[in-house]
This record gives C-alpha cells, sequence and structure tokens, in this order.
C-alpha cells in the first residue's frame, strides 16, 4: 500500500469491505454494545476510519482484523467517552444501578442466562470470547484486533472461557434458587386452598 | 512456545493448569504435536478434567449458536456510510492535504489571525434575543444581525429554525461590553466539514465596572440584568439595564453615553459590607465569588446606562430568572459579607427594589413553574423546618423537620464530623435531607413538595417532567462554598401537580387524584403520585449518578429538550454537557436519538428554542474558547462555533 491517498482506490477498497464485512462488523459492535443504533452508527464511523486509515493497512489479506481492530476502537471510544461524567445510557426505562463505563451498553434488556453471564465477565475477556467464538478471529487476528501480543491474547481468552464458565454456573444456581422459591410458593399456596 | 498458565507449587495443580490452557488454545488454533499428544494424556488420566473439558465445549456450543440468529444491519447503513465516505473525499478533494492535516479539528484550522490586534475578552449572552432582534430587518444597522453559518461551498448544511444567540464582547479591557447577535439557521452535521464560524454583530453596548458574574437576558429582550459578585466597583450588586441599540450609521458605540460616576443604588435588606464573599450555591452554580478577581478596574468605573440597581449588597447564589411572562425576577442572593446564607428574592419590574421573601437563610432558587417559583431550602441545624417566610403563610403549613438525626462525615473527608449545635463543636459536614417548594410570588402562598430529597427541581414547560437532584445535601465548614452536593443522583421523573394546586396554571401535568395542596404531614415515603400532592411522580429515570459537586438542568421552551451540565469535582467551572431528547408520546426519554452524548463546556449553559449554546473550555486542542451552538430542526441536529476567543464565559 502506497503513503500517497488515492480517494478513489480507497473508497472501492472500502467499499467492497463493507460488502463483505458489514454485517459481522456491526453484529459485533451490537454484541459488544447492546444498542442498535449505537452499533449503526459506529459500524458507519467504523468503515469512514477505515476509509481515512486506508494507507495504513499493509497487506490486504489482513483487512479483516484490521477493520475489527477499528471497530474494537471505536466501541471503545465511545464508551471512554461516555465515562467522562458517569451519565446513565438512554434507556429510557427504570432507575438504574450506577453504570461502570463498560456496562453502560451491557446492561439493559438482557435475554438470556447467556447473555446475562457474558455481560458478567470482564469486557476485554468478552470481546476475545466474542472475536474468537462467533467470528471466528484466529490467534494472530485476535491479538491484532485487541492490539495485543498473540501470547497475551491466548492468555486473555483462557481468563475468558473459565471466566464465562463460572458466570454460567452462577447464572444456572441462581435460576434453579428462583424455580426453588417459586415451587415453594406454589406449595405453600396450595396448602392454604386446602 | 510460551504456555498461558501459572506454575503452582502444587504439580497438580500446575498440571491442570496446563492442561486447561492447551484445550482453550486448541479452540482457537492448532497444538503442536507435542502439546496435544500432552493434552490427551492428561485427559486419558484425569476423569475430572475430562468432565471439565466437556463442560468447555459445551459452552463453546452454546455461545456459538448465537451465530444462528444473526442481528440484521439497517438497509440503509451502506447508503449512510457512502454518503460519509463522500463527505471525506470531497474534503480531501478540495483541501488536497496529507491524511494526518485534513484530521486536525477545524477549530485549529479557524482563521485566527482574523482577531489578531483585537483584545477580545467575550462574555457570551446565549439568551434568545427572538422578538426584538428578528423584527429588526438585517442590515437596517449597519454591520448588525447578520447570521454568519453560511457554510463552505460543497458542504450540505442543516436548515434549522432560526435560532439567534446573542454574546456580549469586552473590546475595552473589560469596562465595555458590545452586545452581538447571531442568528443561526444553518448548522453542519459533527460528522461533516464545519460550517464557516458564526459571528455576530454589535447591537449594544454597555458599561461594566468589572467582568459580570451573569447576565440573563429579559423575555422582552428589552434590558438585561447583570449580576455582579463580590468584587468590583459593583460589588454585590444587581442591576437592571436597559438595553439599547446603535443608531443607523452608528457605530458600536451606545446610543446613551455611560455615566462615569457611581450609580445611586438602593439598599437591599442586607446591608453591604467589604468582607468576604458569602457561600454560594451550588446545583446551578457553584460558588459565585469567580467574577471577583477577574478584569482588574480602573477608575473612574463606568457603571450601565441607565442602570437601575434592585439588589445590593447581596451576592446571588445559583440561578436568576425571569418568569415566563418576563413579570417577576427572582434569584437567591445572601449578604456579601457572608453573614448568613442565601434568601429567596422576587422582583416583579415596577418596585424600586427587588423584595426578599424567605429570611431562613437556606434558600435557593432553582426555576419557574408557569408564574410560580420551584425553590429548595436547607431546613437548620438541628432545629427542625426554618422560619416559615413572611410572604408564604397564605394557607401553607411548613415542611416537617428534616435535618438527619446525625450528621455524617462526608465520605470524601475523612474527618470525623458530630452533630453538635454549638459552635465550638460545629460539625464538619452535615448531611441535610433539602426540601423544595413552590412559591407564588403574587400572593405569597407557598406549598411544600412532599417527597424529601429534591434539590433543585425544574418542570418543563408543558408540565410532564420534571428533573432535579434526588439526594442529600451537605453543609458545613470543610466544605468549600459551605454546601455542596451529598449522596444521590440527578435523574429525570414525571411531575404531578394537582388542578387546584399553586401555579395551576402551567398547563397540562400529569394525572393526579385530588386537588389537595397541602403537604402537611408528609411521611418521607410519600409521593405526589400516591398523596395528590405536587410535586415528582416517583418513577426517576437516572441521568447522573453521584458524586457529582453541582448540575445545571434545563429545559428547552417545547420541553422535548433537556440540557444536562455536570459540574467537574475538581473544577466546578467546567463540566461536560449532554443534551437529553424526550418523547411525550410515551413519557420518556428518546433512546435512539443523542444528539449531544457528552461534551465539555464551561459553567453557563444556555437551552432556548431549537437551539443549545455552551462555551468549550480553553486548551481543547491547544485552542482558546469558542462558543458553540447545537442547533435542531425535528430530530435533527447540527452545530456551528464562533471563532477561537480569549475568557469566553457563557451567562444565562
Amino acid at each position: 500500500m502506497s503513503g500517497t491517498w488515492d480517494h478513489d482506490t480507497a473508497g472501492a477498497f472500502v467499499e467492497g469491505l463493507f460488502a463483505r464485512h458489514h454485517a459481522e462488523i456491526y453484529a459485533y459492535l451490537l454484541r459488544m454494545l447492546r444498542d442498535a443504533d449505537l452499533a449503526a452508527d459506529l459500524t458507519q464511523d467504523a468503515f469512514v476510519k477505515a476509509y481515512k486509515a486506508y494507507a495504513s493497512l499493509q497487506k490486504d489479506e489482513n483487512a479483516r482484523a484490521w477493520l475489527y481492530q477499528i471497530a474494537h476502537r471505536v466501541a471503545l471510544d465511545e464508551l471512554r467517552r461516555r465515562r467522562i461524567v458517569r451519565m446513565v445510557p438512554l434507556v429510557g426505562e427504570a432507575r438504574g444501578a450506577a453504570p461502570s463505563a463498560e456496562h453502560l451498553s451491557m446492561d439493559v434488556r438482557l435475554s438470556g442466562p447467556l447473555e446475562r453471564a457474558l455481560a458478567r465477565i470482564p469486557p476485554r475477556q468478552r470481546e476475545a470470547l466474542l472475536l474468537a467464538e462467533l467470528h471466528d478471529l484466529s490467534g494472530i487476528e485476535l491479538a491484532a484486533a485487541m492490539g495485543i501480543s498473540h501470547v497475551a491474547a491466548r492468555a486473555i481468552l483462557t481468563r475468558a472461557r473459565q471466566s464465562l464458565r463460572a458466570a454460567l454456573a452462577s447464572e444456572k444456581d441462581a435460576e434453579r434458587a428462583a424455580e426453588a422459591e417459586r415451587d415453594a410458593l406454589y406449595a405453600e399456596r396450595a396448602g392454604n386452598d386446602r | 512456545m510460551t504456555l498461558p498458565f501459572r506454575r503452582r507449587h502444587h504439580d497438580d495443580e500446575g498440571t491442570h493448569d496446563r492442561a486447561r490452557a492447551l484445550w482453550s488454545m486448541a479452540m482457537l488454533e492448532s497444538l503442536s504435536d507435542s502439546d496435544r499428544e500432552w493434552l490427551e494424556a492428561h485427559l486419558a488420566s484425569c476423569a475430572e478434567c475430562r468432565q471439565e473439558h466437556d463442560a468447555y465445549l459445551a459452552d463453546r456450543r452454546l455461545l456459538r449458536s448465537l451465530r444462528e440468529q444473526p442481528p440484521e444491519p439497517p438497509r440503509d447503513l451502506w447508503a449512510r456510510t457512502a454518503a460519509a465516505i463522500e463527505q471525506e473525499a470531497a474534503r480531501h478533494r478540495r483541501g488536497g492535504l496529507p491524511i494526518a492535516d485534513r484530521l486536525v479539528p477545524r477549530q485549529r484550522r479557524a482563521p485566527i489571525g482574523a482577531l489578531a490586534g483585537i483584545l477580545v475578552a467575550v462574555v457570551v449572552l446565549a439568551v434568545s434575543f427572538v422578538p426584538q432582534y428578528l423584527g429588526q430587518p438585517a442590515g437596517s444597522v449597519p454591520g448588525s444581525l447578520t447570521a454568519e453559518a453560511t457554510p463552505e461551498p460543497g458542504q450540505s448544511p442543516l436548515d434549522v429554525i432560526t435560532a439567534p444567540v446573542g454574546y456580549v464582547a469586552s473590546t475595552n479591557g473589560g469596562t465595555t461590553y458590545q452586545f452581538q447577535v447571531a442568528n443561526v439557521d444553518q448548522v453542519c452535521s459533527s460528522d461533516k466539514a464545519g460550517c464557516a464560524p458564526l459571528t455576530g454583530s454589535s447591537q449594544a453596548t454597555i458599561q461594566l465596572g468589572s467582568k459580570p458574574l451573569a447576565l440573563v437576558s429579559s423575555p422582552t429582550k428589552a434590558q438585561v440584568v447583570v449580576i455582579n459578585g463580590a468584587g468590583g466597583s459593583s460589588a454585590g450588586s444587581v442591576l437592571v439595564v436597559p438595553l439599547t441599540t446603535p443608531a443607523p450609521g452608528g457605530s458600536t458605540s451606545p446610543s446613551t453615553p455611560p455615566s462615569t460616576g457611581p450609580t445611586t443604588r438602593p439598599t437591599a435588606p442586607p446591608t453591604a459590607s467589604p468582607a468576604t464573599p458569602p457561600s454560594s450555591g451550588l446545583g446551578s452554580q457553584p460558588p459565585s465569588s469567580a467574577g471577583a478577581s477577574e478584569s482588574p478596574v480602573t477608575t473612574p468605573i463606568p457603571t450601565p446606562a441607565g442602570a437601575k440597581s434592585i439588589a445590593d449588597g447581596v451576592v446571588v447564589v445559583g440561578e436568576a430568572r425571569y418568569s415566563p411572562d418576563g413579570r417577576w425576577l427572582a434569584f437567591s442572593a445572601a449578604p456579601i459579607d457572608g453573614s448568613t446564607g442565601p434568601d429567596l428574592y422576587v422582583w416583579n419590574g415596577l418596585d424600586p427594589l427587588a423584595r426578599r421573601v424567605t429570611d431562613d437563610h437556606a434558600t435557593y432558587f432553582s426555576s419557574w413553574l408557569g408564574d410560580t417559583i420551584l425553590a429548595s431550602r436547607l431546613p437548620a441545624d438541628g432545629s427542625g423546618a426554618p422560619e416559615s417566610s413572611p410572604g408564604a403563610s397564605a394557607g401553607v403549613t411548613p415542611a416537617p423537620p428534616s435535618v438527619t438525626p446525625s450528621a455524617t462525615p462526608s465520605p470524601s473527608d475523612g474527618s470525623e464530623a458530630s452533630p453538635a449545635s454549638s459552635p465550638a463543636n460545629a460539625p464538619i459536614v452535615i448531611v441535610r435531607q433539602p426540601v423544595s417548594f413552590v412559591f407564588d410570588p403574587a400572593t405569597g402562598a407557598s406549598t411544600d413538595i412532599p417527597t424529601p430529597d429534591v434539590w433543585l427541581p425544574t418542570v418543563d414547560s408543558t408540565g410532564r417532567f420534571v428533573t432535579y437532584w434526588s439526594g442529600t445535601v451537605d453543609t458545613g465548614p470543610a466544605i468549600p462554598g459551605g454546601v455542596q452536593l451529598g449522596v444521590g443522583r440527578l435523574v429525570l421523573d414525571g411531575w404531578i401537580q394537582p388542578l387546584a394546586g399553586v401555579g395551576a396554571s402551567t398547563g397540562p401535568s400529569a394525572a393526579s387524584s385530588s386537588g389537595a395542596s397541602s403537604s402537611s404531614g408528609a411521611s418521607a415515603s410519600a409521593t405526589p403520585a400516591a398523596s395528590g400532592a405536587i410535586g415528582p411522580a416517583g418513577t426517576p429515570i437516572d441521568l447522573v449518578v453521584g458524586p457529582i459537586s453541582a448540575f445545571d438542568a434545563r429545559f428547552d421552551p417545547q420541553g422535548t429538550r433537556l440540557a444536562v451540565w455536570v459540574a467537574d469535582s475538581a473544577d466546578p467551572t467546567v463540566g461536560t454537557l449532554r443534551l437529553v431528547v424526550l418523547d411525550h408520546g410515551n413519557g420518556r426519554i428518546n433512546d435512539r436519538l443523542d444528539p449531544l452524548p457528552s461534551v465539555r463546556a464551561l459553567k453557563g449553559i444556555s437551552i432556548d428554542e431549537g437551539r443549545l449554546a455552551w462555551v468549550t473550555p480553553p486548551g481543547q486542542d491547544g485552542n482558546q474558547s469558542t462558543v458553540q451552538v447545537l442547533a435542531w430542526s425535528g430530530d435533527e441536529f447540527g452545530q456551528v462555533q464562533t471563532l477561537p476567543g480569549a475568557q469566553l464565559t457563557i451567562v444565562r
């Protein structure tokens, strides 16, 4: 890639990149941020940044990991920007707990035990899991996308799997406890009816 | 190969850790032959490990099941992205600059040289000048009223409802301030190339002896209230200054020459004495003595032509605001010597002086609710409710005592505090539960809001939403300024207002079951929704979670936008600003629109019809401050800014 910025070449390249990868970039940002509109906006931002940073892409075959790296930074920038003051995400719903920046977009509308468990693990571990398991990034690509070494990426992924294991177990325990509570309540009511 | 596992003293644990690391790695990429063989051997000999390995594989399958329902991107995503890229390309073609240069924020590219040779100490008066100034054709006065938000060629600006922004620029060492007004009718979206800098033209000149604490425009735009701090020639005064416009063909000189001697000022109840500034307010304004030390004063000090002092010997605490109909001005002020806390003042435009309507020395003006006032008070130390105000006796039952039984030290203070009331044993920090109330300046009637811990409430013009600090307020000698926000959060809530309640003329409100307006005996758990009294509905949505030092939250005139400014804890003159879009259809925040999620802004914001104005802190990107205006048309938003200037301060 030459250092000269050719907007026509860059535009055509990014258009092709968008056609191949926009859906997965959008999905990744949505899973990270859990906000559809925000994910769409940041997907757009990511491709615009890719267009502007076209000259920094060394090899076309690295474009996907390079794109994920841009998306990763866009997402982190968004979270850090919101951390200037602890303004609560605009969910328009009930009062919530004080959010950490990383939880800004992960603490709403959790739909199931898996997503709740994902939301409970540290964000970098969550990111590693999403990229590796849902987006099929290799170890090298994962490291590039996260801006860390290959060894560090593997280590984070190992810890992420352990964290997910524990979080899922905790979720299951909570579900069992809730079921037991419901059963006890029904039993009590049934006894009263008699 | 280096493996990401920890060696432990216990060999077995280390072995299991290695196994976990290897099978995790195997899920990511191929293992070396030696690692694979070792892992297989280990799993064959360790039943527990096999079970755990199977569990990990199950987790992986579960995780991958999320692939089965991939989210669908918006259909117009490429159109939006392509447009944004084309915008970048156009900018590139026009500028032809290297990438790094093109990424420089546009403030840095502004023609700062245009300001060379001009001493600009700008005080921005971002108030609405709509009626007066829109009625005056642009160009009728030379150099006046030209909206300069003209976009650069090739840009696609957003046309917005004309949103006048006025500001005052000092051109004479801080003694002469020229009003500038610019009508913002085009803005550029943040991801587009910038509009040309916003400029205004001189409309009037006033003479001030020192930099004012704040300037507030009357709704008719015929006069401006100049609030002076504790220093300077007009220290401790609140002046009402008529706005004059330059004569046709004239320049920026005032139509009436300013007087050069001190204005004869009637004295408000608290007598003036040259002493240390009093403690100041919180919430909408941190300590108010900031203006005192700036703009060195020369003698003789001119005073504004036609200025009329409506209060003297006081320092305004918090906001000063005209009522929507312009009949009243309300503010809180404390004696300049700091001998007591603030009381509520009202001025009806006809009386020579503002009238003090409370004497508990602990009342803070918040906002107008139609033709009534929303204010908050801090109960006196350990003595329950403060004394009733002289004008607030009409059918009013004072609120029950609400000082917390035991003072607690501020978490940030770290020192021991005791609730003793004697000066010798005065607690360092006292946690107080504020009481808010509605006050009718015409009748003197007031009604307490039964909901506890409501501080500085502001209700939107439709009476549907209210924003307030839901929490405690700390006072004490250990706190700079004497008061600060305690434990709590800034919230948005529904507003309940009985039809027969105080200020019932303010428009539609949330449903209420009765017309009772008394809050006597309200329990801590009482809410207006339950009691039928006036106040928040009790369904708050968090906007900002504490601890914060100060805030300013203001609705636009339509009640569909809420600007929230939160001060930095380290420097309360600087903070973070956000614009929240409200949906009156469902009574919630419109979380699909977040046009201004978080920007840095100096204290003092102005929100009016169709626009929000603020001043950027100096130093961002190495630049001086600029006045920023976010304007909107429907659900479309864009921004425009002035050229950078020194000492920019926005005025409410």
